[in-house]
């Protein structure tokens, strides 16, 4: 059989597209024939793992980012940048000190047990990261459907215009589940419609499906500061004080248009 | 930060980005300064594991395929680095015996996992994978990952025609199968 239908004929078989004939035919010529059996197994490893590829293929991007950001921070002075091409494409066999073993270690230890104690000695009570949450949350307005602004809902509405009529309005189970109908066009959309769901759930008190909400939006976002704004304010509503924190120093780092508000919580927080 | 599973669970299983990237920047030096010691490798190969090892980490504790959840997160870590290592990037390590290496890093015959080797397989095709050319990846990403038609991957693609598609693939599988069946054969001397 040439190469090319061979291929295609496994392929079907792992795609559950043969025939009931065709399948047993595959199945009797597999087990007669130890070659093509071993060409089935190669290749369905092949197929699995490009699936697999697919699949990971985002979370792997998160993590290419990571190192960037390190190897960023790093500069000139990198493990990477002393390292030499050798022949055999070695490394010299030099002392590497691990960070477990320096004196940084005990150092960064020490300024843990400092936080740590100091966390629980002065953590802000839920009552105050309510009252924080109170005072900063406003829920995220309508920037994205401005068009239907004001006007009255009618037959000819669409799931999205009623979605953002009733959100607008502050009837937030009723935009949940018009939101939770929207599928959004392309990623953008989507990510939108999570802000607006999160924002639906925090406002109705669903603080787990909130953070969920907010999460789920990328760190790539064209709205990641936002969603990182929201899932702050949700741990503030949650009385979980060291999670906002975390958040809201991010936010600051970045500098962007929630940084001097993120600033102000954690000046009262910590 | 160096938590048990089991402790982390919730947090990966919500994808909860702030806790991944601390116990990725937590873990990274060690495990780069590990094992760069104990194998013949490059700095950028030691990166590479660690970046490889994280990323099944993550899938296996999101789809609960850890069995050991008392253990570290750098034990388990550490675990999957070695065999990254010696399968997927065909580094030996250098069999250096010292008491440094009696250390709770070196439990390789403990089973954390309930079936890795699965999982080292698909790893080495997405090492493979990123030596292809980029449509070749993306024929076959839309193919097995997207289920894609012939059709659909030709529009997607802007290939002239399916049969275009169609023979792009072929071309494409083949040379994947190659590049697998010479990785074996590399995997195999080393065993």
């Amino acid at each position: 059989m040439d190469e090319e239908l061979e291929f295609e004929w496994i392929e079907n078989y792992h795609k559950g597209q043969l025939s009931l004939d065709e399948r047993q035919a595959f199945l009797d010529r597999q087990q007669a024939d130890t070659a093509f059996a071993g060409k089935v197994r190669s290749y369905r490893e092949i197929m699995d793992g490009i699936a697999y590829y697919g699949k990971q293929q985002p979370f792997a991007e998160t993590i290419r980012g990571w190192e960037q950001e390190i190897k960023t921070q790093a500069g000139a002075g990198t493990l990477t940048a002393n390292q030499t091409n050798t022949a055999d494409n070695t490394v010299p066999d030099k002392k590497i000190v691990p960070l477990y073993r320096s004196y940084v270690y005990w150092a960064a230890a020490a300024v843990l047990i400092l936080i740590v104690g100091s966390v629980l000695l002065l953590r802000p009570t839920p009552t105050e990261t309510l009252a924080l949450y109170e005072t900063y949350y406003k829920p995220y307005p309508d920037v994205f459907n401005p068009s239907v602004r004001g006007e009255s809902s009618t037959s000819t509405t669409s799931t999205r215009e009623k979605a953002f009529a009733a959100y607008r309005a502050g009837r937030y189970e009723e935009a949940l589940q018009l939101f939770h109908a929207l599928t959004g066009d392309n990623r953008q959309e989507q990510d939108n419609i999570r802000l607006y769901l999160g924002n639906c759930y925090l406002a109705l008190d669903s603080l787990d499906a909130a953070g969920k909400a907010f999460l789920s939006i990328g760190a790539d976002s064209h709205i990641a500061s936002q969603a990182k704004w929201y899932l702050a304010m949700t741990y503030l509503k949650a009385g979980t004080a060291d999670r906002a924190k975390s958040v809201l120093h991010t936010l600051v780092d970045e500098g962007g248009s929630y940084a001097d508000r993120a600033r102000e919580i954690l000046q009262k927080i910590e | 930060m160096d938590l048990r599973i089991r402790s982390l669970i919730k947090d990966i299983k919500e994808d909860n980005h702030l806790v991944l990237k601390a116990l990725y920047n937590y873990m990274r030096p060690e495990f780069l300064a590990w094992f760069s010691r104990r194998y013949y490798c490059r700095i950028e190969d030691v990166e590479d594991a660690y970046q490889r090892s994280f990323n099944i980490f993550y899938f296996n504790v999101r789809e609960d395929k850890v069995a050991m959840q008392e253990i570290k997160a750098s034990t388990y870590l550490f675990s999957i680095g070695r065999n990254i290592m010696l399968q997927v990037l065909n580094k030996e390590p250098k069999n250096r015996t010292s008491l440094e290496d009696v250390h709770e890093r070196s439990m390789e015959h403990v089973s954390i996992d309930y079936d890795m080797e699965d999982a080292y397989r698909k790893e080495v095709i997405v090492r493979l994978l990123n030596q292809l050319d980029e449509t070749c990846r993306n024929v076959l990403v839309l193919s097995f990952y997207r289920d894609f038609s012939m059709e659909s991957i030709a529009t997607e693609l802007n290939f002239k025609s399916e049969s275009v598609a169609k023979k792009k693939k072929h071309l494409c599988m083949k040379k994947l199968k190659e590049l697998v069946d010479k990785h074996n054969i590399v995997r195999d001397s080393l065993a």
